[in-house]
C-alpha cells in the first residue's frame, strides 16, 4: 500500500485526487486568506477534494494534528504546505513516513535543512516540486520603482540617490533574500548611495520608530524600501507625523499587496506594493492536478519561482479587484493545466495572466 | 624600736603584682598597634589601588562587551536594546549610572544622575560604519570602594587585635611562668635575707631537668657572690671596727696629752715670761736705787758698774718681751686689734718718744708726714712696736748723723696704702747679711760691731707683724751709704672722733647673710668694734624678714645658699622699693663670669670673693657703701 501511494497514478482516477493545505495563516491576514481564497478556487475548477486544515501556531500542536491528519480516515493524496522555521522538515519527513506527497509553497526550507536534504525530489522522495516567490527579485523591483520615481520626483533631485531600507527579520531567509535583491540593484546603479538597511521585524510600530530616526541620520533620503508593507506603512504614518510628505519628497514601497498598502498606494503615499504571491498554492495545486493525471511538471521543472507584481497606481484597480472582492470563481485555473488545456506547451503562471482573464471577462465559470 | 611604729616601704611589698608583665604587656600593645594602624594604613591604601584599577576593569568591561552591542543598537535604531544593555551595565557594580546622548540628540538613560558622593566617569565615543552615533557615559560610584576598603581594613584590625589579645596572653602567662614568678621568690628571699641568714643560698624553684642555664641562673649566681661577698666583707668590717677602736682609745689618750702638753707650754710662756720679768724688774729697779744711793753717798766709782747691771737687765727684758711675742705670733696667737687711730696724733707721740733716743747717740731725728693723714683704722700698739723697732735699730747704728720717718699715703697695686719709711745714714748692710735680715735668730750684729741694745729678733718681729697687720716691710741699703726700711699697710680710713652727730662715734648695722656659720661668726667678729653692730641671718628667708624689720644701713650677701639663693634674695630685696636703697656687698666664694657681673650690676653695689680679700679691704668697703647712703 505504501508503494503503491508512492507510485505516480496512471489514467482515470477511481475517485477525485485528495490535497490538503495547511493553512498557517494568521487570523485576520488578507495574504493568508487570499491564498485559502484561490487555492480553494482552484480545486473547484479542477475537481479537486481539498482540505484546509488550519494549524495552530505552536509547533508541537501543529506537529500533532498533522499527524492525527496524515493517519486518520482523510488521509490526502498531496500535501501542499508552507516550511515553518520553527518546525523545519519536521513535517516533510512526517508526510515521507506517511507517504503522502508534499508541495512546498511560499517558504522553503532553512539553508541548513536544505544541505542535508537538498531540494524536491533529491533525498525525500515524497517531496516532488516546490513554487517559491522570487524574494530576491521582488527586492530587486521594489527597489528599481522606488528609483524611478524618485527620479521622477522631480528636478530637485540630483546626485546620488540616498536609499535606506527597512529589513525584515535578519535571520528570515526571504528578508535576506529581498535584501540582496536592493543591493544588487544598488550596485548595478551608480548614481544611488545606498545609506543603510535596518532590521524592523516586518513590525509597523518598529518601522515607525526607525523611519524618523533614519530621515534624521540621514537629511538627504529620499527613497526608503521596506521588505514588506506593514514597515513601509508604518514609516509613512511616522514620517507623516513628523510633517514629512511620503510619495514627494521621500518615496516608500513595500511588498505584500496589503490592502492598506493598496490604499496608500492609491492616495500616492506608497510608490508601490509588490505581491501575488498568493496565488502560488493555487499554482501549486494546478501542477498536483497535472502531476495526478499523468503530467508531471518535472519535465519543466520541480523547484518554481513566481515574479511578483507591483501594483502602482495604473493598475491599482485591477490588482484592488483582485485582492479585494474575494471572488476567485470567475478564475479559470484550468487554464493554467496541460491536462485541461492540451495546448498549454509550458506554464505561464501569472498574476497578469489572471488579471487578463478577469478584464477579459472570462472569469468564472460558464 | 621605742615609740610609734614606723613602716619602711618595703620594695616591692605593696606594689601591684606582675609589673614587668603590665609594662611588657603595654609596649607589645602599643607597639602593635602602631603597627597594626601602620599596616592597615597601608592594606587600605593598597586595597583603594586596587580597588581602582578595578573600577578602571569596569570601564574596560564596558569597552570590550557592551560598546559593540550599544553602537550595533544604535545603529539600527534598536533603542530597546541599546536600553537593555544601559541596565545590564547599570547592574555592573559600583556603576551608578549610564547615560547615551546620541548624536540626533536623543537621549537613554538607566541609573539616577544623582552627583552625590564620590564618583568616577567615563566617557566613551559611539561609532559605527564611520558614523559618529554619540556618546555613553558611565558613571561610577567610588562609595562602595570606600565601604569595601574601609570595612576590609577594619576586619584587618579586629583580627590584628584578636590574635593581639591571644599572644599577649600568651606572653604574659610564659613570662610570669618563666621569669616574673622568680623573680618574686629572689625578691622574697632577698627581702628575707638577714645577717644571720648569710649562709643561706638563694635558689631557683624549678625543675632542674633538661633545663638550660639562663639570665635567672646568672642572678642568682649573682645574689649568690653578693652574699659571700657581703659576708666576706661584714668579717673584714668588724674586725677593722675592733682596731679602729682600739686606735681611737689610743688617740685620745695622745690627744689629752697634747693638750696637756700645749697648755703646760701656754701657761709655761706666760707664767715664765712674768716670773722672768719680774725678777728682772727687781734687778733693774734695784740698780737704779743703789745707783741714786751710791751717788748720794759719794761713790761716784761704783755708779758705772751699777749702769751696765741695769742695762743688761733692761736688755735682757726687752730680750724677753720680744721672744714672747715671736713665739706668740709663730703660734697663730697673735691677733691683730685695729681701732680708730687718728694717724698725726699718733706720729707726734712717737717722735716725742723718738727724740730722746736721737739725742743719746748725738743724732737728727726728723718725722716728714703727709698733711691731712686723718683717721684711720690701725692696731696702734703694733704699729707703734714695729716703728719703734725699726727707729731703735736707726738710731742704734747710726752716730752723730741723720735717722728720718717719712709716712706717706699713696696708692699700692692693691688699692691705697700707707708707707712708713725709717732712713738712716748708719753703716749700711752687706748684701749677704741683707739676705737673712728677717730671719729670726740671724743677728746683724757680729763680734766688735755690736751695738748695745740689739735683741737679734727685732725685724723678723717685725716682718711678722707686718704681715698681720696686712702689709709687708722691705729694706733698702747699701754699705756706707745708710738704710731705708719701708712699711707699707693698707690704709683703711676710719670717720673722724668728732662725727657730725655731735661728736658721737656713729654706729652702723651690718647684716651679713651666708649660710656658712663659720664665715658668719668671723664676719661678725671681724666688724664688731669696727664702728658696726652686726646681725647674721643664714638664709634668704630669714635675711629678707630681717631686712624689712631692722632696715640696716648695709647687707653682706653670700650668693650660694640652699633653698632661696643669694641671687633671689638680691631681686626680692631691689624689687622691694623701701630695701631697694640698701646697699648690697655680694661677698661669694664663686668666681662670676662676665655674664654673672652683669647680672649683679645695678644689683648689687659691690662684690668681693670670698678668701681673696682682707678684713680691712672689707672694713673700708663697708665703710664706703654706707657712707656712699649715709651721705645722701
Amino acid at each position: 500500500m505504501l508503494l503503491s501511494g508512492l507510485l505516480p497514478l496512471r489514467g482515470a482516477p477511481p475517485r477525485p485526487m485528495s490535497v490538503t493545505f495547511l493553512d498557517a495563516g494568521e487570523r485576520g491576514s488578507a495574504f493568508w486568506a487570499a491564498c485559502a481564497g484561490t487555492v480553494s478556487a482552484a480545486a473547484q475548477d479542477l475537481g479537486v477534494r481539498l482540505t484546509l486544515l488550519p494549524v495552530p501556531h505552536w509547533p508541537g500542536e501543529r506537529l500533532a494534528r498533522l499527524k492525527r491528519h496524515l493517519e486518520g480516515p482523510e488521509r490526502p493524496d498531496y500535501l501542499i504546505l508552507t516550511i515553518h522555521k520553527g518546525i523545519r522538515a519536521a513535517e516533510l519527513e512526517m508526510a515521507e513516513a506517511a507517504g503522502v506527497r508534499t508541495f512546498v509553497v511560499n517558504a522553503g526550507l532553512l539553508p541548513v535543512d536544505s544541505l542535508r536534504l537538498g531540494g524536491p525530489r533529491e533525498r525525500l522522495h515524497t517531496w516532488i516540486g516546490q513554487m517559491l516567490p522570487d524574494e530576491e527579485e521582488a527586492g530587486a523591483q521594489l527597489a528599481r520603482q522606488l528609483l524611478a520615481a524618485s527620479r521622477a520626483g522631480g528636478p530637485h533631485r540630483q546626485g546620488a540617490i540616498a536609499v535606506a531600507g527597512l529589513g525584515g527579520r535578519e535571520s528570515d531567509l526571504p528578508a535576506q533574500q529581498r535584501k540582496a535583491g536592493l543591493l544588487r540593484v544598488l550596485s548595478e546603479d551608480p548614481m544611488t548611495d545606498l545609506t543603510q538597511v535596518v532590521p524592523a521585524h516586518y513590525e509597523a510600530t518598529v518601522a515607525a520608530e526607525k523611519a524618523p530616526r533614519l530621515l534624521r541620520r540621514y537629511p538627504r533620503l529620499s527613497v526608503l524600501w521596506a521588505a514588506n508593507d506593514r514597515m513601509a506603512l508604518g514609516a509613512v504614518r511616522a514620517l507623516q507625523a513628523q510633517g514629512r510628505r511620503p510619495g514627494r519628497d521621500v518615496f516608500v514601497g513595500g511588498i505584500d499587496w496589503d490592502p492598506e498598502a493598496l490604499e496608500a498606494v492609491r492616495r500616492g503615499e506608497l510608490v508601490t506594493t509588490l505581491g501575488g504571491h498568493f496565488l502560488d498554492p493555487a499554482w501549486a495545486l494546478v501542477l498536483l492536478y497535472d502531476y495526478h493525471h499523468g503530467r508531471d511538471f518535472a519535465g519543466e521543472r520541480v523547484d518554481w519561482r513566481t515574479r511578483l507584481l507591483p501594483a502602482t497606481r495604473a493598475n491599482l484597480d485591477a490588482v484592488t479587484r483582485l485582492v479585494g472582492d474575494r471572488d476567485w470563481s470567475r478564475f479559470d485555473f484550468r487554464a493554467f493545466s496541460k491536462v485541461c488545456t492540451p495546448s498549454l506547451q509550458k506554464y505561464a503562471f501569472s498574476v497578469e495572466a489572471l488579471l487578463a482573464q478577469s478584464r477579459r471577462g472570462t472569469g468564472g465559470r460558464p | 624600736m621605742n615609740g610609734p611604729e614606723v613602716t619602711l616601704p618595703v620594695p616591692g611589698a605593696e606594689r601591684p603584682r606582675r609589673r614587668l608583665g603590665t609594662r611588657l604587656l603595654r609596649h607589645v600593645v602599643l607597639v602593635n598597634l602602631a603597627l597594626s594602624l601602620l599596616l592597615a594604613t597601608g592594606e587600605v591604601l593598597l586595597e583603594w589601588r586596587q580597588e581602582r584599577h578595578a573600577l578602571q576593569g569596569v570601564f574596560v568591561l564596558v569597552q570590550s562587551g557592551y560598546l559593540g552591542p550599544i553602537e550595533y543598537g544604535l545603529w539600527n535604531f534598536e533603542h530597546r536594546q541599546v536600553q537593555v544593555q544601559l541596565e545590564a551595565i547599570r547592574a555592573l557594580p559600583d556603576v551608578r549610572y549610564a547615560e547615551i546622548l546620541t548624536s540626533s540628540g536623543e537621549q537613554l538613560s538607566a541609573g539616577l544622575p544623582s552627583r552625590e558622593g564620590p564618583t568616577l566617569e567615563k566617557s566613551f565615543g559611539l561609532y559605527r560604519e564611520g558614523m559618529d552615533l554619540g556618546r555613553l557615559k558611565v558613571v561610577l560610584s567610588t562609595e562602595g570602594v570606600r565601604q569595601r576598603v574601609l570595612g576590609r581594613a577594619a576586619l584587618f584590625l579586629g583580627e590584628s587585635f584578636a590574635a593581639l589579645l591571644v599572644l599577649s596572653g600568651l606572653v604574659l602567662f610564659l613570662l610570669h611562668r618563666m621569669v616574673t614568678r622568680h623573680l618574686e621568690a629572689l625578691a622574697r628571699q632577698a627581702r628575707d635575707l638577714d645577717l644571720q641568714g648569710l649562709d643561706r643560698p638563694f635558689t631557683l624553684q624549678r625543675a632542674a631537668v633538661s633545663r638550660r642555664v639562663d639570665e635567672l641562673d646568672d642572678v642568682v649566681g649573682a645574689l649568690n657572690e653578693m652574699r659571700i661577698s657581703l659576708k666576706a666583707g661584714l668579717a673584714r668590717q668588724e674586725h677593722a671596727r675592733a682596731e679602729l677602736e682600739i686606735a681611737n682609745s689610743r688617740l685620745s689618750l695622745a690627744k689629752a696629752a697634747a693638750e696637756d702638753a700645749d697648755r703646760a707650754k701656754s701657761n709655761f710662756l706666760a707664767n715664765m715670761g712674768h716670773e722672768l720679768k719680774t725678777p728682772l724688774n727687781h734687778v733693774v729697779l734695784y740698780a737704779e736705787l743703789l745707783e741714786e744711793e751710791l751717788r748720794q753717798l759719794g761713790h761716784a766709782e761704783l755708779v758705772p758698774d751699777l749702769q751696765k747691771i741695769r742695762n743688761a737687765g733692761t736688755h735682757l727684758s726687752e730680750i724677753l718681751g720680744d721672744l714672747l711675742d715671736m713665739a706668740r705670733l709663730e703660734a697663730g696667737k697673735a691677733f691683730a686689734n685695729p681701732t680708730r687711730v687718728d694717724l698725726a696724733a699718733f706720729l707726734e707721740d712717737l717722735a716725742a718718744v723718738a727724740r730722746p733716743m736721737a739725742e743719746q747717740g748725738g743724732n737728727a731725728f726728723k718725722l716728714s708726714a703727709d698733711p691731712e693723714l686723718g683717721w684711720i683704722r690701725m692696731d696702734a700698739p703694733k704699729l707703734r712696736q714695729i716703728l719703734l723697732n725699726l727707729l731703735g735699730n736707726a738710731f742704734r747704728f747710726t752716730s752723730r748723723g741723720m735717722v728720718g720717718l717719712e709716712v706717706r699715703r699713696e696708692e699700692g697695686p692693691e688699692g691705697r696704702r700707707l708707707r712708713f719709711t725709717v732712713r738712716d745714714t748708719g753703716p749700711g748692710i752687706s748684701p749677704e747679711r741683707l739676705a737673712r735680715l728677717f730671719i729670726p735668730f740671724h743677728q746683724l750684729e757680729q763680734p766688735g760691731t755690736r751695738a748695745p741694745g740689739g735683741t737679734g729678733l727685732g725685724l723678723p718681729l717685725c716682718d711678722r707683724l707686718c704681715r698681720l697687720l696686712g702689709g709687708t716691710i722691705t729694706v733698702e741699703s747699701a754699705e756706707g751709704q745708710g738704710s731705708a726700711f719701708t712699711v707699707f699697710l693698707p690704709h683703711v680710713p676710719a670717720p673722724p672722733e668728732s662725727s657730725p652727730e655731735g661728736g658721737e662715734r656713729r654706729t652702723h648695722r651690718l647684716l651679713v647673710v651666708d649660710d656658712d656659720a663659720f664665715f658668719r661668726e668671723g664676719m661678725v667678729r671681724s666688724l664688731d668694734g669696727e664702728g658696726f653692730v652686726v646681725e647674721s641671718a643664714p638664709d634668704g628667708e630669714s635675711a629678707l624678714l630681717a631686712a624689712k624689720a631692722r632696715r640696716p644701713d648695709a647687707i653682706a650677701l653670700d650668693l650660694m645658699m640652699p633653698g632661696m639663693d643669694g641671687w633671689d634674695v638680691l631681686r626680692r630685696l631691689k624689687a622691694d622699693p623701701q630695701l631697694a636703697p640698701i646697699p648690697v656687698l655680694v661677698l661669694t666664694a664663686l668666681d662670676l663670669d662676665a655674664e654673672q657681673h652683669l647680672r649683679l650690676r645695678g644689683q648689687a653695689e659691690a662684690v668681693l670673693r670670698k678668701g681673696l680679700f682682707r678684713k680691712d679691704e672689707l672694713v673700708r668697703m663697708v665703710h664706703r657703701l654706707v657712707l656712699s647712703t649715709t651721705s645722701e
